[in-house]
């Protein structure tokens, strides 16, 4: 029995030091993708709120068969492999005509031509190159763009970026598992929080409960995170060696499911429009981009992809042969017929992503966010109050403070940049990450020059509340979109992402007069101040 | 939409019977009594109560699953969690 | 004080837990999509080795962690790599 029980603590003891040397070490980085991946859940809507936007649906109130007509007599031959089409932010649609190659870092990459047509069916612009590169300096896409780039690779270059995404994800893992493990009373303490004398609830408590409620998801979202990060930075180029000897393209073929080598015997191809307004029958929404293969050949196909319909998680890919606009079917993510791998993989996405039921689903997982950066900055701090002594630098609480508020009063002042560069015609994609750089740099010093934490705090807290009040503000003087447009035209994700902006700005405050009370009241009674030291 | 709807209800279902299993929790109970906070000690629930309530939480999935409401079951799982944690920090003056 | 930071290169579960999990699961992973039948829309060879990665990585990890018989997992351990590698070098040499 005594043999057992030293087992029991031992295994204790030993996840114990598991969980917290990884939480130590790697918490602060997990901190930044957990933030950010919250954050990346509203990505969309945050691409419609930065361009005062709202879906106008040109993919069929426009001729999207005359347009792609048009631009495929004066495109070079080898770019009608593929035509991608889709609705931007900024009222335009983007035809980009391209083929397959491997880019200058050897990752498999579309390369061609990009037309913007606007609602009119101008055309506004044209480039020519590798569709990631066109990505990369799309302003549409610049905030947005941004912010989820650090959630999946931490805006390292890839594959760095992504391994060590991947590697946090498997420290979240780790940590979840182990959290679960050595908690032996689980379930009798799940409502549990422990006050100190002070009122405020004890941090472990707090670390604890809302570790134990969000484990089943923290579990699932580490290794749907984890699984992202390792196909795209390795996995995937490792199957293509394994499996086919190195052919890549050929991996490609296999995973999308196509033939590789189709017949290119000319041939007229259907009316587009009449494909799009089927698909848009079938599935009673938008598409949210059309493929269309092998234009104007034999083997011409069109692919509609659309997002879960009612009720289901899994995305739509309606195909269709564009040589007589026949319905084929709706194709499977993966391969060619509906198999476990597709299965999983469409479970992986909407367990991941959460925006498989619009904004209802969006916010539940925005909510499951914001109770894994809880569990990871009370983890932290829990080692910051436990390790360090009142008189030393406490160098560790000051990291905590620096990073746990310092990432998001980032983040607004990244959407400052996109703002303001926006307004005086500057280059966007160069300025948004350049805005979070500066305002990162002042925050450091910041956090150096301030020697007192809590008023660190304060300030970083005045900071994020002052920018998520005039954020709203900016944004209509440089779009000119006020709300009661916004009422007019149903622009749902606008209003959405201005009214978290003026609850987290109503919240900041509120914590800021919380704290000063806690100080005041400590002032008048004039007990010995440990305890707002605990509270930081 | 229609889908949306219908999985409001079970996650209010959760919200009630989380407040419950909160209100009567043994556990909370005990440290808001050592911390002198006033509280109804008059409703008590037994612990084998307590579990059937528990789960009954996991009922819901089969109505939503006749249903073809799959949507519904990740959002209903996902809200189950974060309508606990809420619920959990909520303050002794509420429950 | 810098000597006791670096003590766990010095401890054999370090190694165990660590690099050779990392190694033995990649291993695995690659042998998977070989001998895994591809199925009807001949991708679950590719799809589920990289799915189950992170899956039979934490498994290996926490088994070698916990566990009391080092010798055990050790062998486990050399066993997984050696039928992983046959399996990868008939399908490169073979």
């Amino acid at each position: 029995m005594n043999e057992k029980t030293s087992t029991i603590r031992s295994k204790a003891k030993a996840l114990l030091s598991l969980h917290s040397w990884s939480g130590i070490v790697l918490g602060m980085l997990l901190y930044a993708v957990i933030f950010t991946g919250t954050v990346a859940v509203v990505a969309d809507e945050i691409g419609e709120w930065s361009n005062s936007n709202y879906p106008q649906k040109l993919l069929i109130k426009t001729n999207v068969n005359e347009t792609v007509n048009r631009l495929a007599e004066n495109t070079p031959q080898e770019y009608l492999d593929e035509i991608s089409v889709y609705e931007n932010d900024r009222q335009q649609l983007v035809y980009f005509f391209h083929t397959h190659k491997q880019n200058p870092s050897g990752d498999m990459d579309e390369f061609g031509i990009q037309y913007k047509i606007n609602a009119n069916g101008e055309t506004i612009s044209q480039q020519e190159g590798f569709g990631s590169d066109l990505f990369e300096q799309e302003d549409t896409y610049a905030l947005s763009r941004f912010l989820v780039s650090i959630h999946t690779e931490l805006h390292i270059p890839s594959p760095w970026g992504l391994i060590l995404t991947g590697i946090l994800g498997l420290a979240m893992l780790i940590a979840s598992v182990s959290g679960f493990m050595m908690h032996r009373h689980l379930f009798t303490d799940m409502f549990a929080i422990r006050k100190q004398r002070d009122g405020k609830s004890l941090k472990r408590d707090s670390h604890t409960v809302a570790g134990t409620w969000s484990i089943p998801f923290a579990i699932l979202l580490a290794f749907t995170g984890s699984f992202f990060s390792f196909s795209a930075s390795f996995g995937l180029p490792a199957m293509g060696i394994v499996a086919f000897g190195g052919d890549q393209e050929a991996l490609m073929y296999t995973l999308v499911g196509e033939q590789q080598n189709k017949s290119e015997v000319p041939m007229d191809s259907s009316n587009v429009n009449l494909m799009l307004s089927d698909a848009v029958k079938r599935q009673s929404s938008i598409p949210s981009f059309v493929s269309i293969s092998h234009f104007g050949t034999e083997s011409a196909s069109l692919l509609a992809f659309f997002m879960p319909n009612e009720g289901k998680v899994g995305f739509e890919q309606l195909v269709y042969n564009a040589t007589n606009g026949d319905f084929i079917e709706h194709k499977p993510l993966v391969g060619t017929v509906p198999s476990a791998g597709s299965v999983i993989l469409s479970l992986i996405y909407p367990i991941h992503f959460g925006t498989f039921a619009g904004l209802f689903s969006k916010i539940i997982w925005v909510a499951l966010g914001i109770a894994a950066c809880y569990v990871t900055i009370t983890g932290l701090q829990l080692y910051a109050h436990r390790n360090e002594k009142a008189n030393s630098s406490r160098w560790f609480s000051r990291m905590c403070v620096w990073g746990f508020w310092g990432l998001p009063l980032c983040s607004l002042s990244s959407a400052f940049g996109f703002f303001i560069s926006g307004s005086l015609g500057l280059n966007q994609s160069f300025w948004t990450p350049l805005t979070f750089v500066i305002a990162a740099a002042i925050i450091s010093i910041l956090t150096l020059a301030i020697k007192n934490i809590s008023l660190l705090k304060k300030v970083l807290l005045v900071g994020s509340g002052l920018f998520c009040l005039l954020l709203p503000i900016l944004r209509f003087t440089s779009s000119g979109v006020s709300w009661l447009q916004a009422l007019q035209h149903n622009m749902v994700a606008m209003m959405f992402i201005e009214f978290i902006l003026l609850a987290c700005s109503a919240l900041c405050f509120y914590s800021l007069y919380r704290t000063l009370q806690v100080k005041n009241n400590a002032d008048i009674t004039e007990s010995p101040s440990l305890s707002s030291q605990e509270v930081v | 939409m229609n889908h949306l709807i219908m999985t409001l209800p079970f996650i209010l279902f959760s919200l009630i019977i989380i407040l419950l299993l909160a209100y009567t929790d043994p556990r909370r109970r005990q440290i808001f009594n050592k911390a002198d906070i006033k509280g109804n000690t008059k409703f008590t629930m037994r612990p084998f109560t307590r579990k059937i309530l528990a789960w009954s939480l996991l009922l819901p999935i089969i109505p939503l699953i006749i249903m073809a409401n799959y949507a519904g079951i990740l959002m209903y799982s996902g809200a189950l969690t974060v309508v606990g944690w809420f619920v959990s920090e909520l303050p002794s003056s509420i429950i | 004080m810098n000597a006791s930071y670096m003590q766990f290169l010095k401890n054999r579960r370090f190694w165990l837990s660590g690099p050779a999990t990392l190694l033995v699961s990649l291993f695995t992973m690659f042998a998977m999509a070989v001998w895994f039948p591809p199925g009807v829309g001949k991708v679950n060879n590719i799809m589920m080795p990289l799915v189950m990665l992170p899956l039979i990585w934490a498994l290996l990890f926490f088994y070698t962690y916990l566990t009391a018989d080092m010798r055990k997992a050790q062998w486990l351990l050399v066993i997984l790599f050696t039928i992983n590698s046959i399996i990868l070098a008939y399908q490169f040499w073979g």
